[in-house]
């Protein structure tokens, strides 16, 4: 990854991935495979404890898996350290640095890179314009209401231009009209940025309105990936007919690509 | 008022109303209010105002010159040094070690971690006296490396470095005890989003753990400072009471008052109290920060209007 020039978008490429916890009696994900092209967005989807946000922390470098690979692009990261592997992630409770100003949360990430002062501030100047909250870098994060925190969170993950993005849940914790908003709003950002995204959600509409691709997880296992529409109308397995059951599906504006 | 927090829009009226009434239910009667009120004034006043007042009329009940003149004796002002040196190694001491073992028992889950919490209480359930005590018997010349500390001429015990050990462990709690809550409240969420925003382990600990947790730090400094400074009964046992050499403020002030100089004693006490003072400051000023902070409340989230609006721009 370049520095500081523009992100090159990289496919996920998850090979055979595994995790145990220590004490757990059944894998939090089990031989789990995934394929993201490049620039693309696809979401975990599955109910609580089918091991999405376990896949989602394997990604991010925070768990290190028992089995399996992880690839960005040409390189293997399965065994990086989190610090190392560039990726942007937004927790579903923020994260932010609350003895940090807005700006300082967002230069965060550059700081540590040690970017030139003049060009970290030009970054997240163009950032907070990027996600709506022009003037706010000097309001304290206590200040922020939900969907303003989540976007400075989305905001200070972009900043160092990564070529991963990672979404835990990010509309979790914000009021249903606000997180309907949002997540139109994500999809067309999106659409801008150069950036490979996994969003992990429970939402099956969620999902079907952000993701290019769904890949539904049960019990750390795979039950079924595709195009949301096409997962809804033709269920692979009972359980994913029963977690799609009532969901009103949008036919899909973007291309289908094949899943690998 | 409480209520404001939630008094958004126009429910904010409708919400006001009912939270007083609901407040209304839920309290005592107002005679009741006042008596308790009285009785806790009165007993604050007998307890610790009044106490604070003798002091400061004692010291100066002879005048500004008797007050000076005992403050600036010799051997106050060396009771005032040794304290103050005291003060400069245990508090940093206690920082570092408090740091360290909040940092391990808030942040990781570790066998033995709950031994740890209670060892660090351990000065608090132990006697002071005791704790001079073991000093005594760990270092003394009667000790297992008595003979070898004398051999080597190290001195320890009755000597500035048995004072600063002896104030070190019973002071230990506060630094560590202020801290513990609040990593462990925050959990190890901001770590994680630092080190994947690219921070290494140092980068981590200074600006996102220390800093987050840095009221409670300073509060612990404070509290330690009031106590090493005004520890007795530990540095009573291990100081051998040798006037101008091993006698701390504290200390001073029994030998002034034994040898019946009450203004002397209660001179050089106003001293003592000269430093609880601004711990009171210290702590006041932040638990008046952290209600401001609380009083911030909730804010409408307009998210989707200003995403809305920029859309149309």
């Amino acid at each position: 990854m370049t520095p500081r020039g523009a992100a090159v978008p990289v496919a996920i490429d998850v090979r055979g991935i595994a995790k145990t916890f220590k004490g757990a009696d059944a894998p939090a994900v089990a031989n789990v495979s995934l394929y993201v092209p490049e620039g693309r967005l696809t979401a975990l989807l599955g109910p609580s404890g089918s091991g999405k946000t376990t896949m989602l922390r394997m990604l991010a470098g925070l768990e290190i898996p028992d089995a399996g690979s992880v690839r960005f692009g040409d390189t293997d990261v399965t065994l990086r350290p989190a610090r190392a592997r560039g990726v942007g992630l937004v927790f579903q409770q923020y994260a932010l640095f609350r003895h940090m100003t807005v700006f300082e949360n967002i230069a965060f990430p550059l700081r540590v890179r040690h970017w030139p002062r003049p060009e970290a501030r030009a970054r997240v100047e163009e950032l907070l314009a990027l996600v709506r909250l022009d003037g706010f870098g000097p309001r304290r994060v206590s200040s922020l209401s939900g969907g303003q925190a989540q976007r400075v969170a989305l905001a200070r993950a972009l900043a160092p231009r990564p070529s991963v993005l990672l979404l835990d849940e990010p509309f979790g914790a914000l009021d249903a009209q606000v997180r309907s908003e949002l997540r139109r709003w994500l999809r067309s950002l999106h659409d801008q940025l150069h950036v490979t995204s996994v969003l992990v959600t429970h939402g099956r509409e969620e999902a079907s309105d952000v993701a290019d691709e769904v890949v539904v997880l049960h019990q750390g296992r795979v039950q079924q990936a595709g195009v949301p529409a096409h997962v809804a109308a033709n269920p692979a397995t009972q359980f994913v007919e029963e977690f799609f059951a009532g969901a009103r599906i949008h036919s899909p504006s973007i291309p289908l690509y094949a899943a690998s | 008022m409480i209520v404001s927090r939630d008094a958004s829009g126009a429910a904010g009226a409708t919400a006001a109303t009912a939270a007083t009434e609901a407040t209304e239910a839920t309290q005592d009667h107002p005679l009741v209010r006042l008596a308790l009120l009285t009785l806790v004034v009165a007993v604050f006043a007998l307890l610790i105002a009044l106490p604070l007042a003798v002091v400061l009329t004692g010291a100066f009940r002879h005048g500004v010159a008797a007050y000076v003149q005992r403050v600036t004796d010799p051997l106050t002002l060396s009771a005032l040094r040794l304290t103050l040196v005291v003060v400069a190694v245990a508090v940093p001491v206690n920082i570092a070690f408090g740091l360290g073992a909040a940092w391990a028992i808030g942040k990781f889950d570790f066998p033995g971690r709950s031994a740890l919490v209670t060892l660090i209480d351990l000065p608090f359930a132990v006697s002071p006296v005791i704790s001079g005590l073991a000093f005594v018997l760990l270092f003394g010349g009667r000790s297992a490396i008595g003979p070898w500390l004398v051999a080597h001429n190290i001195r320890i015990v009755f000597a500035t470095p048995g004072i600063v050990l002896a104030t070190v462990f019973v002071t230990f709690p506060f630094v560590a005890r202020e801290l513990i809550p609040v990593f462990e409240a925050r959990g190890t969420i901001d770590e994680e989003a630092a080190i994947v925003s690219g921070a290494s382990g140092w980068q981590t600990f200074w600006r996102v753990t220390l800093p987050s947790a840095r009221w409670a730090l300073l509060s612990g400094v404070a509290l330690a400072v009031a106590r090493a400074a005004g520890e007795f009964g530990a540095v009573s046992v291990v100081s051998g009471h040798i006037r101008g050499r091993t006698n701390t403020l504290p200390l001073h002030v029994e030998v002034l008052y034994d040898s019946y100089d009450s203004t002397g004693a209660f001179a050089v006490a106003s001293l003592l109290v000269a430093v609880a003072l601004p711990t009171l400051v210290v702590r006041w000023a932040i638990e008046w920060r952290e209600e401001s902070v609380a009083r911030g409340g909730r804010v409408r989230d307009d998210s989707a209007a200003q995403i809305a609006s920029a859309e149309a721009a």
